[in-house]
């Protein structure tokens, strides 16, 4: 059986985009290698590559979806400090720059400064030395700049970074 | 087809829902349903941490058992929002704590929960071009 091969459709998603993230210029958008929308994983899935919703319960046993995944150990709440931990439950670490680091897997974790609560927004990975991609709630994983994505998930930010993990011996591309 | 109601209260209540401020009577659950389950949907468009408190999420779990057929159906169709809402209207979790997380291993558990307890998921014409609610 092959892999079979088809042209999603992406013209709501662009849609939705051009509404809901104006700062998002869609016309520069790959959309040959953004997803399909999906309610399977969110932007922190996509981020520290576990493609499953990341959502802390609300208080536990009560309010949580069993869809949503949320690390064993980890701090169940909605600020920054606990997405971090989340992250750090991945082998990520903190690090003071955005820059492209050659051998390292890097992501930002996003919120608000005004909030008080520093509650966590979204989670972004990079791609490229100037290129970010993440996933957007439900809709797809599209590449971005961070300055576009600040207005709809904050200005604050979080850098982590993981090494890539060493080649498997004998392991090649399918 | 769903009306606008201005002054007076729906005739059936179980098919009144306020919808983005106003109050609307839908021609049946289902109809009620996809409009609140639309409305949630819109406003947790690109958010990471999705709302189970909003209002419209919170009116479909107030359905009861009525609504329990038709998002079992959202369920077999692979939606994953919809655990929560059809454990509080039932009132206890159909899964094991092990499989928090796996949406198959839940998604499966709820649909044989509805198989014996006799709630099929409702079908409701063509599904190839709808839209999960």
């Amino acid at each position: 059986m092959g892999t079979r091969r088809y042209k999603v459709d992406h013209s709501r998603t662009k849609r939705l985009f051009e509404l809901h993230f104006p700062a998002i210029n869609v016309d520069k958008i790959d959309w040959g290698a953004a997803s399909e929308p999906s309610e399977h994983y969110n932007c922190m899935g996509f981020a520290v590559g576990v493609l499953k919703w990341w959502q802390p319960p609300s208080q536990p046993d009560l309010t949580s979806n069993a869809g949503d995944y949320w690390p064993d150990g980890v701090v169940a709440d909605v600020t920054i400090a606990a997405f971090v931990s989340a992250a750090e439950s991945e082998q990520f670490s903190l690090t003071g720059s955005s820059e492209w680091e050659d051998g390292y897997e890097k992501i930002v974790l996003c919120f608000n400064k005004e909030d008080v609560g520093r509650q966590f927004t979204h989670a972004a990975r990079l791609i490229s030395p100037d290129l970010w991609k993440s996933k957007f709630g439900e809709l797809s994983d599209v590449e971005h700049t961070l300055v576009e994505i600040e207005a709809a998930y904050g200005a604050g930010r979080r850098f982590m970074r993981r090494p890539l993990a060493a080649p498997t011996p004998g392991a090649g591309n399918p | 087809m769903a009306t606008l109601i201005t002054n007076n209260r729906p005739a059936d209540a179980s098919l009144g829902a306020l919808v983005d401020g106003k109050v609307v009577e839908f021609s049946s659950i289902e109809e009620k349903i996809e409009a609140l389950a639309e409305a949630w949907r819109e406003d947790n468009l690109g958010r990471s941490v999705v709302n189970y408190f909003h209002p419209a999420y919170l009116k479909i779990i107030g359905l009861g058992m009525a609504a329990v057929p038709h998002l079992l159906r959202e369920v077999a169709q692979g939606s994953r929002v919809w655990f929560l809402a059809l454990e509080q209207i039932v009132g206890y979790p159909v899964h094991l704590p092990e499989m928090k997380g796996d949406l198959a291993a839940v998604a499966k558990a709820w649909i044989d929960w509805g198989t014996f307890n006799g709630y099929s998921p409702i079908q409701s014409g063509p599904q190839s071009n709808k839209a999960a609610i």
